[in-house]
């Protein structure tokens, strides 16, 4: 066994810091969260160093990076800001994808602008009626001549609305088969004729935006399809395991800032004539939530390893998506306990851990899918 | 990072689980706890295979294994009895404390006799008014000619009245100094003249025995001082975390194994036409007490891999020994819910894991003195 970084990692680790604390400061983070606008600036920069190509494979102008580098990558950014390595990550999946399952014309097409940032990438799974039962899509796509005419209705979109945005939209492109042998995918640019994109104002996501995404009679080419029809459940699958992976990672680095920042105010807050993180009720408190967050790592961690050495790991995966969020939520609501009344303020950033952490035991499969596909992986048909 | 085991490790494993799996029968562990009565004869079998040795270095006859290798023997051994891996713990961790600071006669004397299980070790620190307040303790030894005559009473201690056993007693030498710098450990045999023990009826230990010890002019002669005069505190602190380390991995153990058994349960129990287990109530339960028992596994894993590189984990052990102890606790509770009525009768071994997991979050530093312990690593002064 062995638990360290390597040197090579610990550089990797260190850049991604000197970056992020150079051009990701709580002050840039706090204006594009109260103007709720994009970090587009800031992804281009990251687009300049290569950041966007780094678990891509070489031949595809990326760095190649397993799943524990990157893991070390979304921690470290995640510290400076949740929604940022969101943002960044989710190009990045879809990308993978796109390699994965597309053809070389369509890799030639993507990928290079997509390493840029000319053009960014979401991925569109979630309908009103198909949250966890994502099996439950509805959203038509049917052939007709040379394109693909998509009719229906997406929910909870983050950032469908971005600028240059491709929509990886998985569609029902046969009702006769069963559910998961019906789907597809097909990448739909954000701005074409047809597509309407509304907001959803929630409690956090304000820099990526969650959407309503309409397709109204929405025409593409046919080569617009990625990989095979009615093969879109396997490509979802196919990428699932590293893209929660790095999900993890970045729930650990963003509970980890939270827990610093409590810990920074037990340290210094007086009262009753000492710091207030020397009273067991909140020194204990802080030790029980970095016990937790090293717990929530060490499964991420180890998941990661597991993926990189071609072993089966999505109980594994399961356990450190269940566990990281639950834990970040907890660490969040630790925190502004802790802080007292200025945690509560907007001056203050425990709020947006508060506020960023809520969604995270929902979105990207549920604590209570998680702990399904555990139990099932354990052998109990749960249902 | 790398979380698998080595080929040596497996087989190691591979070794204790056969060993434990022919010796430690469920039938063995029932008599025994039946009849109170301490493990003689496997423990007997274990020191014929050198056993008591792994830890010590070969030069001592032993087999120099590392902390690492000795959390592997610990969950191995303790997924079959945890109190027969907590027993084996003891004399060796009182083996290496003399190894480390006792003279060369002591060593000649003591180890060889450890690990072919002639002698038995015991430690002895707990007083009626020294529980976690240790330094606390006023058990007083004091040198006439050349013997400590020994005067006090020691209170919950494990294992001091099995045949053959020394007690590694820690007295106060020095009064007049403060507190942490006024104590001593000497060796007392229990069978000593004026050396007192009764037992205490507990919850579970039934074949280890917790006892009180009574010291009524006791003598031993002044080379049974281990280490300098009044450095007994350092001597206690040198060998702690090696020792929780192992504690840790016994917990981890015992807890898998609790865990198997009520999933194991949760399989075949049918109610309302089907396994419980397949409900979401009783699905869900045994996917959070997977994901916090791997939790447990991996924090004690890192803490040793970290004592093995010599960089300081005083911190991560505390962490290892808090999760652990509790999440024992939980899963065994849990454990008895989910068997019904079944497992709290004396027929299923749940109710032993129950028993066994409640002293856990107490002994060998309660919780709460860890979370103290942790949140003083995190700089905070707590009081």
């Amino acid at each position: 066994m062995d638990f360290g970084l390597t040197k090579e990692q610990k550089m990797l680790k260190e850049s991604i810091s000197d970056f992020m604390k150079k051009e990701c400061s709580p002050d840039y983070i706090k204006e594009l969260d109260e103007k709720e606008e994009y970090p587009y600036k800031l992804i281009k920069k990251m687009a300049k160093l290569g950041w966007l190509g780094m678990p891509i494979p070489e031949e595809y102008g990326g760095s190649g990076m397993n799943a524990i580098d990157f893991m070390v990558v979304g921690e470290e950014m995640s510290r400076y800001s949740f929604e940022v390595t969101g943002a960044f990550g989710i190009s990045v999946f879809c990308a993978l994808n796109i390699i994965k399952h597309g053809t070389k014309e369509q890799i030639n097409k993507f990928i290079p602008e997509m390493l840029k940032a000319d053009i960014r990438f979401s991925i569109a799974i979630t309908e009103p009626d198909a949250g966890s039962d994502a099996l439950a899509l509805s959203t038509s796509c049917v052939l007709e001549d040379d394109q693909w005419v998509i009719n229906g209705q997406k929910a909870f979109q983050t950032a469908a609305d971005a600028k240059n945005n491709i929509i990886n939209v998985f569609v029902r492109t046969d009702d006769t088969l069963p559910r998961h042998k019906g789907i597809s995918m097909v990448l739909v640019p954000n701005d074409i004729k047809g597509v309407t994109i509304t907001r959803t104002h929630t409690l956090s996501r304000k820099l990526i935006h969650t959407c309503e995404v309409f397709f109204d009679n929405v025409k593409v080419p046919k080569d617009n399809l990625v990989g095979e029809l009615n093969d879109g459940w396997n490509i979802l699958m196919s990428g699932l395991a590293l893209e929660r992976l790095f999900a993890c990672a970045s729930y650990v680095g963003a509970a980890q800032a939270a827990l610093d920042m409590a810990l920074e105010y037990a340290k210094n807050r007086v009262q009753f004539g000492r710091p207030i993180g020397t009273f067991q009720a909140i020194g204990h408190m802080l030790a029980d939530m970095q016990t937790e967050i090293d717990a929530a790592r060490l499964l991420a961690y180890r998941a990661a390893w597991l993926y990189d050495n071609g072993k089966p790991c999505m109980k594994e995966v399961s356990m450190a998506k269940l566990f990281g969020s639950e834990t970040y939520v907890k660490v969040a609501n630790q925190g502004m306990q802790v802080m007292g009344g200025y945690g509560y303020t907007m001056d203050f950033e425990m709020q947006r851990h508060f506020r960023d952490s809520r969604v995270l035991t929902v979105s990207a499969g549920s604590s209570q899918m998680q702990r399904t596909s555990i139990a099932r992986a354990m052998g109990l048909k749960v249902v | 990072m790398e979380f698998g085991l080595s080929k040596e490790q497996k087989l190691l494993r591979a070794s204790i689980t056969d060993f434990m799996k022919k010796e430690c029968t469920v039938e063995y562990m029932r008599e025994l706890d039946k009849k109170e009565e301490y493990p003689y004869t496997i423990y007997d079998k274990m020191a014929k295979l050198d056993y008591f040795g792994l830890p010590f270095p070969e030069e001592y006859g032993g087999s120099g294994l590392k902390a690492i290798d000795l959390v592997i023997i610990g969950e191995a051994m303790a997924r079959f009895s945890f109190e027969i891996a907590a027993g084996f713990g003891i004399s060796i961790f009182c083996g290496l404390n003399i190894l480390k600071h006792g003279t060369k006669e002591q060593i000649k004397f003591y180890v060889p006799k450890v690990i072919n299980g002639d002698i038995r070790l015991s430690i002895a620190i707990t007083e009626p008014d020294a529980g976690s307040d240790a330094t606390a303790l006023s058990t007083s030894a004091v040198l006439e000619d050349d013997h400590w005559i020994i005067n006090g009473q020691k209170t919950f201690q494990t294992a001091a009245d099995v045949d053959n056993t020394t007690m590694c007693v820690f007295v106060r030498t020095d009064e007049s100094v403060p507190k942490s710098k006024g104590i001593s450990m000497i060796l007392i045999p229990n069978d000593a003249k004026g050396v007192k023990i009764t037992r205490i009826k507990t919850l579970s230990r039934k074949m280890l025995h917790t006892c009180e010890i009574f010291f009524d002019n006791v003598k031993v002669p002044k080379e049974n001082l281990l280490g300098n005069l009044n450095e007994g505190m350092k001597i206690l602190l040198s060998g702690l975390e090696l020792e929780r380390l192992f504690v840790c991995s016994t917990y981890n153990g015992a807890t898998q194994t609790a865990l198997d058994m009520a999933l194991k349960y949760a399989k075949n129990r049918v109610q309302f036409g089907r396994p419980i287990g397949t409900f979401q109530a009783i699905g869900h339960m045994l996917a959070d007490m997977q994901t916090q028992t791997d939790s447990a596994t991996l924090l004690t894993n890192r803490a040793a891999w970290l004592y093995d590189q010599g960089i300081p984990c005083m911190k991560e052990v505390s962490m290892a020994k808090l999760f652990g102890s509790e999440t024992y606790v939980k899963i065994a509770n849990q454990g008895m819910q989910i068997m019904g009525g079944y497992g709290y009768t004396m027929d299923f071994e749940m109710q032993r894991h129950f028993r066994d997991s409640r002293v856990l979050t107490v002994s060998a530093g309660s919780s709460e003195m860890q979370r103290t312990g942790i949140a003083r690593a995190m700089g905070l002064k707590v009081v």
